[in-house]
């Protein structure tokens, strides 16, 4: 009674589903990337499961010429089952690189953090709290514990002790921070700063002309329009480059901020208001 | 007001997206700008149907079972640029609630109220560098010290690097607002600035 459906569908399969499955299977252990993994690695177990799932990759090629399509899928999943055996193995390797990746990195961010802290109790002279001071020795005990289980391949058990240690710091640096505001000023040592300074904020600006504001300049009225002050900011940049050639920064800053002016009026042609 | 508390797969995207880019963000972006660019998008031209979105397969019928961002995103304040949400008012209101930690759902943000004004010459007003709004979605290691040292002046930046992708610029313009919004970093007008 159910036979007439199956072998329509197993009629199916041979045609197309199985053409494309043993396409697939075979990029699968040849192409794919975990495929070179198991090929550069030196793991003997992961290329005999890859041996196998080519022998049976095989086997679906013989089967498939003689036109039995059900061997051609019982051969096919062997072979799959055999190359993701082989992946597991060298996934193993993928997890663990990536373990140790994530601990380094981990221990890196904590190594500054644990500077700053450092350095930000030392600053707070009044108010010294001997217990920011411990926070210190034992974050740095757990690191040195840390370490310990990472040298020994405990990368787990050395993720956690460091990710504790983590959050012991995190929460006195909260603690030490909270609610303040730092000034970030801005002074230049000598009048050759000031022009790098100005440069980088010419190009600033033309940045957003050739970037955000590409699409606009190319509307041929709009675009008209944006060329008379970027031609003058043009002009005007290359004067300046000229006087910083000859080093005179003064007269190089004042014809730069000058440039970036026009340039900022083609950038509120465009419909962009940045003040300035 | 609609207080629909939503579960957004984008969070979960965004986290993603965010680990991806610390690994590579900084050393595609100089040559590339491509990515930075990519919430530049007007929003005539903009499309954020699943299926064009070239992070979902298109092929698979499954995504036909996935709540479109049109829908999802309908109740929550908007903005002028990127994916047109203000994420920090969305939070901010409650009408969204990112899991802090993937892997622990009781785990709570622990943020801190610490500011770092960037004075900027000219006309263009201060930036505020405000590490609450940051510390409520991120992890100090996040940024410290893969993209900026924790020390006040350390980190030398200008807004052409930004908008290449370094800095500031990892994120946004990829996974938190882009750069076109200039105001929302530069709020800092410079009489108020405290020295
Ligand atoms: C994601 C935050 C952010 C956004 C958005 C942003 N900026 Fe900036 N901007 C900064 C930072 C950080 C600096 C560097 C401050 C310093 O020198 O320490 C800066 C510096 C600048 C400077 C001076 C120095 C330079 O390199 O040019 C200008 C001009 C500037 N920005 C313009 C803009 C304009 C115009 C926009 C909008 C199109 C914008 N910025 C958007 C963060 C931002
Ligand atoms: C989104 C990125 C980002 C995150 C996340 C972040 N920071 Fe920062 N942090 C910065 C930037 C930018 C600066 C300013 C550096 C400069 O001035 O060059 C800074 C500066 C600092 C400083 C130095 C300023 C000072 O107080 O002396 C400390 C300490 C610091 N951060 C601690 C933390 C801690 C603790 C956390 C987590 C609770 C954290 N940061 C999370 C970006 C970040
Ligand atoms: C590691 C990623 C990351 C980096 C690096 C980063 N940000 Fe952000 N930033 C975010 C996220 C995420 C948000 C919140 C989501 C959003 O608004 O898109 C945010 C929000 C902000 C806000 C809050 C805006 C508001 O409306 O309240 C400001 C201001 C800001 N960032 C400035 C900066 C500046 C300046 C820098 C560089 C010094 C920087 N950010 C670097 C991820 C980052």
């Amino acid at each position: 009674m159910a036979d007439e459906p199956r072998r329509i569908i197993t009629a199916d399969a041979s045609k197309l589903g199985v053409g494309q499955n043993i396409g697939f299977v075979e990029k699968l252990i040849h192409e794919s990337a975990a495929a070179k993994q198991i090929l550069k690695s030196d793991n003997p177990e992961a290329r005999a499961f890859q041996e196998k799932a080519i022998m049976h990759l095989d086997e679906a090629r013989a089967a498939e010429k003689q036109g039995n399509a059900e061997a051609v899928a019982k051969a096919l999943n062997k072979a799959k089952l055999a190359i993701f055996m082989g992946m597991r193995l060298v996934g193993g390797k993928v997890v663990k690189d990536k373990k140790q990746e994530n601990y380094n990195k981990k221990r890196h961010s904590l190594e500054s953090l644990l500077a700053a802290h450092k350095r930000i109790r030392k600053e707070n002279e009044s108010g010294q709290d001997s217990r920011d001071a411990e926070v210190e020795t034992h974050t740095q005990k757990r690191m040195q514990e840390a370490q310990a289980y990472y040298d020994k391949g405990e990368l787990i058990k050395a993720g956690d002790v460091l990710n504790n240690a983590y959050l012991s710091l995190k929460l006195s640096l909260v603690k030490l921070r909270d609610g303040k505001t730092l000034v970030r000023s801005l002074h230049f040592e000598t009048r050759e700063d000031e022009y790098r300074y100005e440069l980088r904020r010419n190009d600033t600006h033309n940045m957003l002309i050739n970037t955000v504001l590409k699409k606009k300049r190319e509307d041929p009225r709009l675009g008209k329009l944006m060329d008379i002050p970027l031609k003058e900011a043009d002009k005007l940049r290359t004067e300046a480059e000229q006087q910083a050639g000859s080093e005179n920064y003064e007269a190089a800053i004042k014809t730069l901020e000058e440039s970036t002016k026009h340039i900022i009026r083609a950038i509120r042609m465009a419909g962009i208001f940045i003040p300035g | 007001m609609n207080k629909r508390q939503i579960t957004i797969t984008s969070l979960t995207l965004f986290a993603v997206a965010l680990t991806a880019l610390m690994g590579v963000g900084v050393v595609n972006a100089a040559g590339n700008p491509n990515p930075f660019n990519r919430l530049f998008v007007p929003p005539k031209e903009r499309d954020t149907a699943l299926k064009n979105d070239k992070i979902h397969d298109p092929s698979v019928p499954g995504l036909k079972l996935l709540q479109q961002p049109k829908e999802a995103f309908a109740p929550l304040p908007g903005s002028i640029g990127g994916n047109y949400i203000n994420w920090v008012q969305a939070l901010n209101k409650g009408l969204i609630k990112p899991h802090f930690d993937h892997l622990d759902a009781s785990k709570e943000a622990l943020s801190m109220d610490l500011v770092i004004v960037m004075e900027v010459k000219g006309s263009m007003p201060n930036v505020a560098f405000p590490h609450k709004e940051h510390t409520v979605w991120l992890e100090c290691t996040n940024c410290h010290d893969s993209i900026f040292k924790p020390l006040k002046g350390a980190n030398p930046m200008s807004m052409a690097e930004i908008m290449l992708g370094q800095k500031c610029g990892v994120c946004h313009g990829s996974v938190a607002f882009p750069v076109t919004e200039c105001r929302r970093c530069h709020t800092e007008s410079k009489k108020t600035a405290k020295k």
